[in-house]
């Protein structure tokens, strides 16, 4: 069983990029369940009709509920992709982190990922805020991690703050296994992606450039391969599966994440050359 | 050696706390070969026998904690002194084993329904408590325990004779006389005891094993069966030797003393309450000159909880719970102070609990309302509390004509020599206006400020839990040293008098007090003049301006009053290894200053604590005042721990004092029972 995490500056693209793998992973004939590690529980949202979400955590509120089961917890996703949804508090209260800790615990228990699956994708909110957001680098969980970044700085800063979390978590044999490019167009934004994944030791995967594609078929609720399978978007996010389909361990390293100063200068000459 | 859960390692303290700071003395604790433990105590000149069955309610007896606790014998046949007695013991027994009953009291192996009939069946049944080669009753060794020919033979061995012992499971035939039938098995012996030592094995092994078994217990010989042994060490604490600060000057004390009309709401859940031994334990200290507390039902109702779970702490934090909960509480108690307290997982995730709490101040303007923030690295901010417990409650009215004071640190209402104390001001015409420190009354923190002076009692832990207080009471601070011992309780009411400028009580007043006292005062005086005390003091000690006093007690000149001739013993600390022979004849000079009967002193150099064990037991004297903390020497040596604890304020206190001294140095409990404990290094 291959486990993906997708990590990234908020907003960026990770549950556009995700969804899309996990669609062309089950049209290669997988088993795909796609995990949404977020309490916006928007992950699911191109797969399963609005209606018919149910978060882990939105099953724990019903009064009486002990345990939950692989049925109650797993949705069944257009394109033959199985779909789990962490959700969580209203923004400003709780603690969503421990949300995502609890949500590995039901895995564990309604043993959902026990039951066959080729491939399980790991959608993750924003910044690696707490520990909580970690948990999918816990031992057994994700072992490859895909930061999508673009060349603005704060997508890099993020970018490289999620490599400390994968140092951290080395020892569960996580590894990076590639920067994916989620392109905004701005200028030299490619040779800096390029740049900075060679600094942390890393490779740039094909990347994705902004399409209208993309948010038309979100109007829809899909993803551009189920949408628009022929434009060229489309055509983008297959050559990153096959990119990350044909990924092996040689692939994967423990990245070398900037430190504070050298990532200032790292943008300073960025932004020079 | 004797483990942790051995029964030996907690008699002394039954027996001491069963009479520490009463009326009763406890002098010795039998254990019966059916599982009941003798509690032979005297009170009032008259003796009370009290069984305790620790394990089955006896129909015809009143029950207790699983058991039953009844008078077997009375000198009297008033059934008051009966009845006086066994609530006495029930209160305290209550207290002590609260959340620690240790081992000698629980009836173990419930779980185990069928244990194997085989070589470790003792393993199974009881543990660590008889073990081969280690586990010994008098001169007695437990040498041999062997399954052979369908019964199990134990066989302790001394120099001179040899007590054998068969478990014989049911069905089989005995051997030699049945001592005792538990069912699945029973105890026989080759022969009836012949000694006192002999007898005392029998009615230990007798008892381990009526704790170990239950009547639907199956011995299985030799087949598939499941052995199990229950070896969770339990660990305790030599409460006498704790070198921390007494847990008793803490908000948890505080709050469960507290007289008046308290409601608490705490922002935590039960589990986490439960693991906050003040909140749930008895409290830690046998300080007896403070008062025993401990969790009662009054406080428990006073206590309301958020309590919430893991799904609320995810979704949705706990401000709205808190706030429903202080507005409950508010309108139901109608309290006269109102403590939130707050813990650990609402802080983490974040909840504001300041901010819901200043709310229901805000609509609740007239109630005095102190919120405790608990910080993770600290148990509780009792030093604020204090701060603001003033801050909230004492108001500043026109003062009640004539002196009066606050004592602070001295105790509670219910601290034996607080009375007395009290009743020593008033002849001079002071009133006592508060108490409070470790506890509270709320009426009396209202009329806080009617006072001319907060006098602490002198001694770290006090102080700096009122340190931040001080400011906030618009009365003058002060301390002087603390009325121990005769002249010591003198010399304080002088002092007090001097503080407030009210005329100091002249030589007749006491002597009028002393002569009620001094016939009682000589005779006990003249018996401790003939025991030596031994105390251990560490070299860098002298160095302390206040060497000779301890948590405020000046034990060491109180002892030397009393007539108990002391040999000190003055350690080399490693930290001061160059100057030791400087500050060993610093400290002569120190002892020679402040002791007046020389005479009975001796002070020895000890060059490294490896010495001390050899010293203590060959030393002449029986009780032992240690500043080596926790140090197990003095017990394994057979000596009696005394400490700060042991001593009460004011003449009558003194009193007190000077004969639970005297009955400690004359109890031959661990002369008896040292060399059944473990040894000095083991750690618990
Ligand atoms: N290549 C693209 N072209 C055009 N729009 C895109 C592209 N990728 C993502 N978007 C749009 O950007 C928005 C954010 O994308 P997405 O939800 O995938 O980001 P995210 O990283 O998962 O965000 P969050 O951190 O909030 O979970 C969406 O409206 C999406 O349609
Ligand atoms: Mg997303």
């Amino acid at each position: 069983m291959r486990t993906l995490a997708f990590y990234g500056k908020g907003g960026i693209g990770k549950t556009t990029v995700a969804t899309n793998i996990s669609v062309l992973f089950a049209k290669d004939g997988r088993r795909v369940l796609q995990v949404g590690c977020d309490p916006k529980h928007d992950s699911s949202y191109k797969l399963v009709a609005r209606e018919q979400v149910r978060t882990v955590m939105g099953l724990l509120q019903v009064p009486g509920t002990q345990t939950l089961t692989r049925e109650q917890v797993v949705m069944h996703g257009r394109m033959g992709v199985d779909c789990v949804e962490t959700g969580g508090p209203e923004p400003g209260v709780g603690c969503a982190g421990r949300g995502i800790t609890r949500m590995f615990e039901v895995l564990g228990e309604a043993k959902v990922l026990e039951s066959g699956y080729d491939v399980v994708v790991y959608d993750v909110l924003g910044d690696v805020v707490c520990g909580g957001f970690a948990a999918p680098l816990r031992r057994g969980f994700a072992r490859e991690v895909y930061v999508v970044a673009s060349g603005e700085i704060m997508a890099l800063y993020a970018a490289n703050n999620i490599c400390r979390a994968i140092v951290t978590h080395a020892r569960n044999g996580v590894a990076l296994a590639g920067v994916v490019a989620n392109l905004r167009g701005s200028s030299k934004e490619l040779a800096t992606l390029q740049a900075f994944a060679a600094r942390i030791g890393s490779r740039l995967l094909h990347p994705i450039p902004q399409h209208e594609a993309v948010q038309e078929a979100e109007r829809h609720s899909r993803t551009v391969i189920e949408h628009a399978p022929d434009c060229a978007i489309a055509h983008d996010y297959t050559a990153l599966f096959g990119e990350i389909q044909a990924t092996t361990q040689e692939d994967c390293c423990i990245p070398r994440p900037l430190e504070d100063t050298e990532f200032e200068q790292f943008v300073l000459n960025a932004m020079v050359a | 050696m004797i483990k942790a859960n051995q029964p030996d390692f907690f008699f002394p303290w039954l027996e001491r706390f069963v009479a520490a700071g009463s009326p009763w003395g406890c002098d010795g604790t039998t254990v019966g070969l059916d599982g009941t433990l003798c509690l032979h105590l005297t009170g009032a000149g008259q003796q009370v026998d009290l069984m305790w069955d620790v394990g089955t309610p006896r129909e015809d007896k009143p029950t207790f904690r699983g058991g039953s606790l009844w008078v077997e014998r009375a000198s009297s046949t008033d059934p008051r002194l009966g009845k006086a007695a066994l609530r006495h013991v029930a209160a305290r027994l209550t207290a002590m084993f609260h959340k620690h009953t240790p081992a000698l009291l629980t009836r173990r192996n419930r779980e185990l329904v069928d244990v194997r009939f085989g070589p470790g069946l003792l393993e199974s049944l009881c543990g660590e408590i008889l073990c081969v080669g280690q586990t010994r009753r008098a001169d007695h060794l437990l040498a041999e325990a062997t399954h052979r020919d369908r019964a199990f033979e134990l066989r302790f061995r001394s120099s001179g004779s040899e007590l054998l012992m068969h478990l014989v499971p049911r069905g089989a035939p005995a051997k030699g006389e049945v001592v005792r039938d538990y069912g699945p098995c029973a105890l026989c012996t080759a022969r009836m005891p012949a000694s006192d030592a002999e007898r005392s094995i029998l009615d230990f092994v007798g008892y381990v094993l009526a704790l170990s078994m239950h009547p639907q217990m199956r011995f299985i010989e030799d087949a598939a069966g499941s052995a199990r042994s229950d070896a969770g060490a339990q660990r305790l604490i030599n409460p006498f030797l704790h070198d921390a600060v007494p847990a008793d000057i803490s908000l948890m004390n505080a709050l469960q003393g507290c007289s008046g009309g308290l409601s608490m709401v705490a922002h935590s859940d039960r589990e986490c309450l439960s693991y906050c031994p003040l909140m749930t334990g008895p409290s830690q200290s046998l300080y007896l000159t403070r008062p025993e507390l401990r969790p009662n039902l009054e406080f428990l109702r006073r206590l309301r909880l958020t309590d919430l779970s893991e799904q609320a702490v995810i979704m949705s934090g706990g401000e709205g719970a808190l706030a429903s909960l202080l507005q409950e509480t508010i309108e139901q108690d109608e309290p006269a102070l109102l403590v939130a307290i707050d813990s650990c997982v609402p802080r983490l995730i974040g909840d504001d609990s300041v901010a819901v709490v200043q709310q229901a101040r805000r609509e609740h303007r007239n109630l005095p309302t102190i919120n405790v923030e608990i910080r993770l690295d600290e148990a509780d901010n009792q030093r604020a509390f204090w701060r603001d417990l003033v801050r909230e409650l004492s108001q500043s009215k026109a003062r009640t004509p004539g002196k009066a004071v606050n004592l602070i640190g001295f105790g509670s209402p219910r601290t034996r020599s607080l009375p007395e104390l009290q009743e020593l001001l008033s002849s001079m015409s002071v009133r006592t206006n508060a108490c409070v420190v470790p506890t509270f009354d709320i009426d009396e923190m209202r009329r806080f400020r009617d006072a001319d002076l907060n006098l602490v009692f002198p001694a770290k832990h006090v102080r700096e839990a009122f340190e931040l207080a001080q400011p906030e009471c618009g009365v003058v601070g002060a301390e002087a040293a603390a009325p121990f011992g005769l002249e010591g309780t003198r010399a304080w009411l002088l002092e007090v008098a001097n503080l407030l400028a009210v005329e100091p009580p002249g030589e007749p007043f006491f002597q009028q007090r002393m002569s009620s006292l001094r016939a009682r005062w000589d005779a006990l005086a003249r018996r401790a003049a003939g025991h030596r005390v031994g105390v251990v003091l560490l070299d860098c000690h002298f160095r302390e301006p206040d060497c000779m006093v301890r948590m405020g007690v000046p034990w060491l000149g109180c002892l030397d009053e009393m007539g108990f001739a002391l040999e000190v013993m003055v350690v080399r600390t490693h930290a001061h290894a160059g100057s030791h022979e400087r500050d060993f004849q610093h400290a002569r000079q120190r002892l020679g200053e402040v002791l007046r009967s020389h005479s009975g002193l001796s002070v020895t150099k000890v060059d490294a604590l490896d010495a001390l064990g050899d010293l203590l037991r060959k030393g002449k004297f029986e009780l032992v005042y240690t500043e080596v903390a926790q140090d197990r020497r003095v017990t394994t040596a057979g000596k009696v721990p005394v400490s700060p604890f042991d001593f009460e304020m004011g003449f009558q206190g003194g009193l007190r004092t000077l004969r639970r001294l005297l009955n400690l140095a004359e109890t031959p409990f661990f002369q008896r029972y040292h060399q059944h404990l473990p040894p000095a290094d083991w750690k618990p």
